[in-house]
């Protein structure tokens, strides 16, 4: 701290030295008990905050105040929103939890009583012939001889066919 | 503040309760009428009722933050004004001088204004957040958006011309006194 210093600080920041900074003021102040040309120049620094001081400003009035907190948003966030904002994250939470959770089917060999259980297997050619009446049906005459070629008599024929029917209509 | 955010209809009005009338007088010595001050203070709380989740306290006290948002706001209406013109502007109060046995309190607080009032604009605001607003340098740089020293350098400046333009002012209040 210099003359110089002290000056400044009077000049910038006028005669209350609770005003200048703290980090330089115990060193001003010690200064300025020694130095008569910063007492002179506090006392002047003095006499314009006091004219500053007498600039007066009329506290709010009671109409301002209310005019202003009429501003202010109201009451607490809208309930919905609220109750959406505090449950989605939840509701999220609690559906990856019951995925991570459940207990996945797994697919194993079928036991075989289960295929004990199955009746003969019937397939869709053997209910069209159920449904046709086989007796009364003639062969086409194929014009074979069957004395030369070894080929089966018409009567023959439907009695062999007669029996593979009847024997097993899986083999169809 | 978080309360103000939460809507807390206590914590607001306990806000303005306590900010208002700083805000007010800081904007009219700023601007010098009372009107626009009132606008202005009401134009902060808008803000912030709008903007309250955004202060973060790790970075300015609340008081600076709200002058912060004053002072820009003056500052619009400083710029309007003089981009307006002339009879659009208000007219600040300068009476005449007037001799010691007249001055009353009131007439020399406006009279001290009226100066105020002709100072540049950033020698009035480093004024009045230091010696009228109660801020350190350091704060007052803050707000304004400066250095201490550049801040220091408008507060002497602006404190020579009070003194210029009062000198007259400053003998009749000391004649006052004795």
């Amino acid at each position: 701290m210099n003359e110089r210093r002290l000056h400044e600080l009077i000049d910038a920041y006028g005669a209350d030295v609770t005003r200048w900074p703290p980090d330089e003021r115990a060193a001003a102040e010690r200064l300025l008990e020694r130095s008569d040309a910063a007492r002179a120049k506090l006392e002047e620094a003095a006499t314009l905050d006091c004219l500053l001081d007498e600039v007066s400003v009329a506290p709010p009035s009671v109409d301002l105040t209310e005019r202003v907190l009429a501003l202010a948003p109201r009451g607490r966030k809208p309930v919905v929103r609220r109750v959406l904002a505090a449950a989605l994250p939840l509701a999220v939470a609690a559906s990856v939890l019951v995925w991570l959770g459940r207990t996945p089917t797994r697919i194993g060999p079928v036991p075989l009583t289960e295929f004990a259980s199955l009746e003969e297997l019937a397939t869709l050619t053997d209910t069209l012939l159920d449904l046709v009446d086989l007796a009364g049906i003639t062969d086409p005459d194929l014009s074979c001889d069957g004395s030369t070629l070894g080929c089966l008599e018409v009567g023959e024929d439907h009695e062999l066919r007669t029996r593979a029917t009847g024997a097993g209509r899986s083999s169809v | 503040m978080a309360r103000v955010a939460r809507r807390d209809a206590a914590a607001c009005r306990a806000l303005v309760e306590r900010h208002l009338g700083r805000l007010v007088a800081f904007a009219q010595r700023v601007l010098g009428t009372r009107a626009d001050a009132e606008d202005v203070a009401q134009e902060v709380f808008i803000r912030v009722w709008t903007h309250a989740g955004r202060y973060r306290p790790d970075r300015a006290r609340l008081t600076t933050w709200l002058h912060r948002v004053a002072l820009n706001l003056c500052l619009d209406r400083l710029g309007h004004r003089r981009d307006a013109p002339i009879d659009q502007v208000p007219e600040l109060h300068d009476p005449a001088p007037a001799p010691a046995s007249r001055l009353a309190a009131q007439d020399l607080g406006r009279r001290v204004q009226a100066a105020l009032s002709r100072l540049p604009d950033r020698q009035r605001i480093a004024i009045t957040l230091c010696h009228h607003q109660g801020f350190s340098g350091r704060e007052a740089a803050e707000i304004l958006g400066v250095s201490p020293q550049a801040v220091e350098s408008l507060l002497a400046r602006g404190r020579r011309a009070m003194r210029d333009q009062l000198r007259d002012v400053a003998a009749d209040f000391l004649g006052a006194r004795r």
